[in-house]
């Protein structure tokens, strides 16, 4: 498994050049395609961490996948890069490492919400609105259906849980009683 | 000597004839005699001075001896008339001892025992606690198990809806 440290420090030297080049969006949006397909077919990721498979022989599939992906020029260089690198097995959290880079870059906060059933519609812009106010940044919400809660929400920002489950008052009472 | 002298002077004249050729003999014999005086006269008188003063010698460490035996018996007859006392004092300074000893081991062991009892309580005190928070979190525990099995099972869609309700009006506190 790759180091965090070295999946940011790719991501942010992509963001570097892509940036001012109007092209993070796009390259994200590639590299993520990538990322899911690599994760799909994990043989992907085996091909590029085999030692014992020839180099030339790796470039060929790597141009056969950027050719289907139909991905940009920055992107495939960026791929060449990572295989060079030996780095290329590793796409999947390079990948992702970027596209954290990009919202940090682009004040875009994600903020994960937990709920024990789907939301509404009405109930999403509500969770959207009063979270964007609260981080004064733009949010991006990812929802998750968690049917191990009972009832209620939780939302996470960063490293921060603002917890409205049901679950989270069970424990609270727990906890009170336990006293 | 003089009995010697007498029997020589009544033999020259007496039955064995000898008159003519027994004095020289005689003569002889006291010349003899006197010789040997002479000669042993000396080591002779010295070896009973030595004798004599041996003699002296030993008969004063004798007195000495029989003195310090009379002292040492005049000590132990003291000593045996104060031995009474002696016994009385040693008998009463153990009796003393041992009451004195008698008091510190109980007191020792009165400590002692206070200190086993208050470990044994703060033991059982500690066990107690123990237990009741044991019990009380296996009853608590039993007692959230129940309420999220109960919760699971009857909440309706309309309290989700206020649940969801209850966390938005949550972030609009926080966010204001």
């Amino acid at each position: 498994m790759i180091s965090l440290r070295i999946a940011r420090r790719y991501a942010r030297a992509l963001a570097d050049y892509t940036f001012p080049r109007q092209e993070h969006e796009v390259v994200r949006d590639e590299l993520r395609a990538l990322a899911e397909a690599f994760h799909e077919t994990p043989l992907l990721g085996d091909v590029f961490a085999n030692p014992i498979i020839p180099r030339a022989q790796k470039e060929r599939v790597l141009q056969t996948l950027i050719e289907r992906a139909h991905v940009g020029r920055t992107t495939a260089t960026f791929l060449h890069l990572l295989l060079r690198n030996y780095r290329l097995q590793h796409l999947e959290a390079i990948a992702r490492a970027f596209a954290e880079e990009v919202d940090r870059r682009l004040g875009i906060v994600t903020v994960e919400v937990r709920a024990a059933r789907p939301l509404r519609e009405d109930e999403r812009q509500d969770v959207h609105r009063h979270l964007e106010r609260l981080t004064g940044k733009t949010v991006r919400v990812r929802e998750v259906v968690d049917e191990r809660l009972l009832g209620g929400v939780q939302a996470r920002v960063d490293s921060e849980v603002y917890d409205g489950s049901l679950d989270a008052r069970l424990e609270a009472l727990r906890r009170q009683l336990l006293l | 000597m003089e009995a010697l002298l007498s029997d020589i002077a009544s033999g020259i004249g007496g039955p064995l004839g000898l008159v003519g050729s027994g004095l020289p003999r005689v003569v002889n014999f006291l010349i003899f005699v006197g010789a040997l005086y002479f000669l042993l006269r000396k080591p002779v008188g010295e070896f009973f001075r030595h004798r004599a003063h041996a003699i002296a010698r030993e008969l004063e460490e004798a007195r000495r001896a029989r003195e310090a035996a009379a002292r040492e018996l005049e000590q132990a007859r003291a000593r045996l008339a104060r031995l009474d006392e002696e016994v009385a004092a040693i008998r009463a300074r153990a009796e003393q001892e041992a009451e004195a000893e008698y008091e510190r081991l109980w007191r020792e062991a009165q400590a002692e025992a206070e200190k086993i009892r208050a470990m044994a309580e703060r033991e059982i005190e500690m066990a107690r606690r123990a237990a009741e928070l044991e019990l009380k979190t296996f009853l608590i525990e039993r007692a959230m198990a129940r309420a999220r099995a109960l919760l699971r099972q009857q909440l309706t869609e309309d309290d989700h809806r206020r649940l969801v309700a209850q966390f938005i009006e949550g972030l609009a506190e926080v966010s204001r």
